[in-house]
């Protein structure tokens, strides 16, 4: 097609502003600087877990590891062998297949995984295109890697293999130029990134010269590889670092950045002066002294080097954009790709176009899944184990892993479960890593994700069952760590601090443990040494948010308004997304008496959290105009308690009740229950309170703290006598003895979520004694209008009272 | 050794898209790669006329 507007998308895996913006500043990266300067840039937020194939798939389908199949490094083959992951593996639409449906055509390199390569309307390599066997020799093409398959030859004959790399290639690498390519390990390891990226990148200029395109996305994993060779030589030098070592080998990385910047270069080049241009990568890389020396040995470990923050910038001749971006993330590429061609974005897609460049007015369309499949070539039975050695070689996966047949695989299911937790879905990933805990017990941070996750879904049955089964396995600090965290979750900040501080003696010190000590002393309201241990972290990890957000809070709690802006201020330039900050700056203003830049603080906090009482209720007090957002009403008590009577009095006095009808009257319940099935999955899915809008819920005491914490609401507990309860229980079962475990279990539970509500800000609730409301039904209702400030038909409520409706 | 000093020692060569026939090492280069495809196949040319390669 004509005049349509092109797009050229480059992959930088691991390319972070921490490692660019210096080289920058030296001139070392002028096609990057020119880039910038002519368009705009920002921070990419990763997703959890970072591992690469993970998250270019997700930049790819703009959806998260459980929606979109790709779970790891590896995969169960049909003959039940582990293989490298396969793109074929996808179980969602990548943006090249929507485009493609569009009438758009697109060349695509070296994904990955995109093995083997799909039939599109352009040209396709796949990511096994540039592995390459230690010997020349034989080097053919794995089947599947072109499509479409007659420019195969032609492709083949582009590969650089690491027997055509002389030393001039690799001088720049070792300005020091005493190195010996044929006995370090480093060298060696240069010269095989150099040539697999050298293949890829000569497979994308062919093809953006071979045939006409409107979009060209490229991937190239070498900055990846590079930083996991060489960022501990990186400047400045680390302590454990030779100055042998570091004088060999400092140059590594920024000369793998010159190198992609020269890259870069000419394929800005080969798409023409027309084309927009927006490079990215999947994350960052731990820099400076964030560097870990030690990692341990366990799959997957390279990966805890990764920073959670990688890169964005575009540049486009055609259409205008801010300088900033700010809260960009990977889920954010696809719908953005899609916004650029006019293309609706699925809402089963969790991103947006990113804020600062969306080209048209976005628009949406259900899904774009029911259309035409995507399809693959065929791929024979092929050896791939060049890749999995390499990702072995890189510390990913193991040679166990690699050789045996497998029932399952564990590493997989942990990703995958780290993925349903970031994305909300606890239930399901609490099961999965209560799996391979149990299944794997040896693996300590099976465990350790387990008990966390455990502690956030307040399960603590199953967080003293895993802290027992950790304790068993892997007596180490970090039981210490879990108890603090525990004591934290609990509002104990003392029993905490004692636990966080018995770590710190033991010899452990991170910025993170000394942040953690800093909030318990914070809480105590002990400001200055709070100050003290948020100093300490910060000296660690100057962008310890969490850290930073804690100075603020101390020098605003101390009077000290200007020193706390300065902090929020940098938190923003770190990650402006975050409203707290936003609340913070808002206070501080106010109080410097700088009324404009408060408002301003205070409606940017409400933007990005449009229904948090306390942003609501700051803004109402700034600008005098009353904000409310009407509470959603929500009855709730221990099942057995009355709640349905409560639903039925709301119901006649006028409220309008969200229910299903699916659970009818019975003996237990003559006049019905007045639930809705969804609302058992509260813990799993709790996005079902969006429905409910001004009606009213009933939600069982257990699953009231699911709700999500951005609506407000008015929370009617019901109170009984809990051996009334437990004998309804009981009856209902049809148990006859009254269980005693059972009315202590039930009071802890009663008192815990009591003890809950009354720390939730967007919370207010009223306990509603039973027994009195059937005693006393016209002063229980006056109590229940006052609370709920409804008009309602209190004649209409007190009459479904009957005394002898209680369960017995 | 000062790393700052040391990138300016060896800079990477470059060798522009355009005059890519009159500018090939034969030892080839960052730059000459970094070039893609036609640097690639300029280089074997190159090699293969100065009998470094059949």
């Amino acid at each position: 097609m004509k005049n349509r507007d092109k797009l050229l998308l480059v992959g930088w895996d691991a390319a972070d502003w921490d490692v660019i913006n210096p080289l920058l500043e030296k001139g070392a990266l002028p096609t990057l600087q020119k880039l910038i300067k002519s368009g705009g840039k920002g921070n990419l937020a990763t997703i959890d877990p970072p591992i690469s194939p993970i998250v270019w798939t997700s930049i790819a389908t703009g959806k998260r590891a459980y929606d979109h199949g790709i779970t790891g490094f590896t995969e169960k083959s049909p003959e039940g062998k582990v293989r490298a992951v396969r793109g074929s593996s996808r179980k969602a639409k990548a943006f090249w297949n929507i485009v493609n449906e569009y009438g758009i055509k697109s060349h695509v390199i070296g994904w990955w995984p995109s093995h083997p390569a799909e039939k599109i309307n352009g040209i396709m390599v796949s990511n096994f295109y540039g592995m390459a066997p230690p010997e020349k020799g034989n080097w053919d093409l794995f089947p599947g890697t072109v499509s479409p398959p007659e420019y195969t030859d032609e492709l083949a004959e582009l590969r650089l293999h690491p027997d055509e790399i002389t030393s001039q290639i690799i001088a720049p690498f070792f300005p020091s130029g005493q190195v010996d390519s044929d006995h370090e390990d480093v060298v060696r390891s240069v010269i095989r990134i150099i040539s697999h990226a050298s293949s890829i990148h000569n497979a994308a200029t062919w093809a953006m010269e071979k045939q006409e395109w409107d979009l060209t996305a490229v991937y190239y994993d070498a900055l990846d590889h590079f930083k996991h060779l060489a960022m501990k030589y990186h400047p400045p030098q680390q302590k454990h670092i030779s100055d042998q070592d570091f004088n060999k080998y400092h140059f590594i990385v920024e000369s793998a950045y010159r190198f992609h910047d020269m890259m870069l270069e000419r394929l800005i080049d080969l798409a023409g002066p027309q084309c927009t241009v927006m490079l990215v990568s999947d994350h960052g890389f731990l820099s400076g002294d964030q560097r870990k020396v030690n990692l341990p040995n366990e799959p997957g470990a390279p990966a805890l080097e990764h920073s959670p923050y990688g890169i964005v910038c575009v540049s486009s001749p055609n259409h205008e954009m801010i300088n900033n971006f700010y809260g960009a993330s990977v889920l954010d590429i696809c719908p953005t790709i899609l916004n650029f061609y006019d293309i609706p974005v699925g809402e089963d897609m969790e991103g947006k176009p990113i804020d600062g460049f969306t080209v048209h007015k976005p628009t949406h369309v259900k899904s774009h899944e029911s259309t035409t499949a995507v399809e693959f070539l065929k791929e024979d039975n092929i050896a791939d184990a060049e890749l999995l050695k390499t990702l072995e070689d890189l510390g990913y996966i193991e040679r166990t892993e690699i050789e045996k047949t497998v029932d399952d695989l564990p590493e997989n299911d942990f990703y995958k479960a780290r993925s349903y937790w970031e994305g909300g879905h606890l239930e399901s990933a609490e099961a999965l890593f209560e799996k391979i805990a149990t299944r794997y017990p040896e693996e300590g941070r099976y465990i350790k994700y387990w008990i966390s996750i455990c502690l956030n879904m307040g399960l603590f049955e199953k967080f003293e069952l895993g802290l027992s089964k950790l304790k068993e396995h892997h007596n180490d600090t970090s039981i210490l760590y879990f108890e603090g965290v525990y004591y934290l979750n609990q509002s104990k900040f003392e029993a905490a601090k004692t636990s966080f501080q018995n770590l710190l003696n033991s010899g452990l010190s991170s910025s993170h443990l000394y942040e953690r000590i800093g909030q318990c002393y914070l809480q105590l309201q002990a400001f200055d040494v709070a100050r003290g241990y948020f100093e300490k972290s910060l000296e660690r990890h100057p962008k310890n948010e969490r850290a930073l957000l804690g100075m603020a809070e101390v020098y605003l709690e101390k009077g000290k308004l200007e020193f706390a802006l300065e902090y929020l201020l940098e938190l923003t330039q770190i990650r402006f997304q975050t409203p707290e900050a936003h609340y913070l700056i808002y206070r501080a203003t106010k109080g410097l008496n700088l009324l404009n830049e408060a408002q301003k603080a205070i409606e940017l906090c409400v933007k990005m959290n449009p229904h948090h009482p306390k942003y609501l209720k700051a803004l109402s007090e700034l600008t005098g105009q009353s904000i409310q957002s009407k509470p959603t009403i929500v009855v709730s008590g221990i099942p057995r308690s009355g709640t349905s009577l409560l639903m039925q009095m709301l119901f006649s006095g006028g409220v309008e009740i969200f229910d299903d009808g699916h659970r009818r009257a019975d003996g237990s319940n003559e006049r019905g229950y007045f639930e809705h099935e969804s609302i058992k999955r509260l813990a799993a899915d709790n996005s079902i309170i969006h429905s409910v809008k001004d009606r009213a819920v009933k939600v069982v005491f257990p699953l009231v703290r699911f709700l999500p914490p951005h609506i407000t609401y008015k929370v009617l507990v019901v109170k009984r006598n809990l051996s009334s309860v437990v004998a309804s229980q009981q009856k209902m079962k049809g148990d006859q003895d009254l269980n005693l475990l059972a009315i202590q279990k039930w009071e802890a539970e009663y008192q815990k979520n009591i003890a809950w509500l009354k720390r939730q800000d967007h919370i207010e609730f009223l306990e509603v004694s039973y027994e009195e409301t059937l005693l006393h039904p016209a002063k229980a209702v006056t109590e229940i209008k006052k609370f709920l400030n409804l008009d309602l038909n209190m004649k209409a409520m007190e009459n479904v009272v009957e005394p002898n409706l209680k369960h017995n | 050794m000062n790393p700052k000093n040391k990138s300016t020692e060896k800079p990477i060569d470059k060798v522009k898209s355009e005059n890519i026939t009159h500018q090939i090492p034969i030892q080839g280069s960052l730059g000459l790669l970094a070039l893609g495809a036609k640097g690639l196949l300029a280089w074997r040319k190159a090699k293969k006329e100065a009998g470094f390669e059949k």
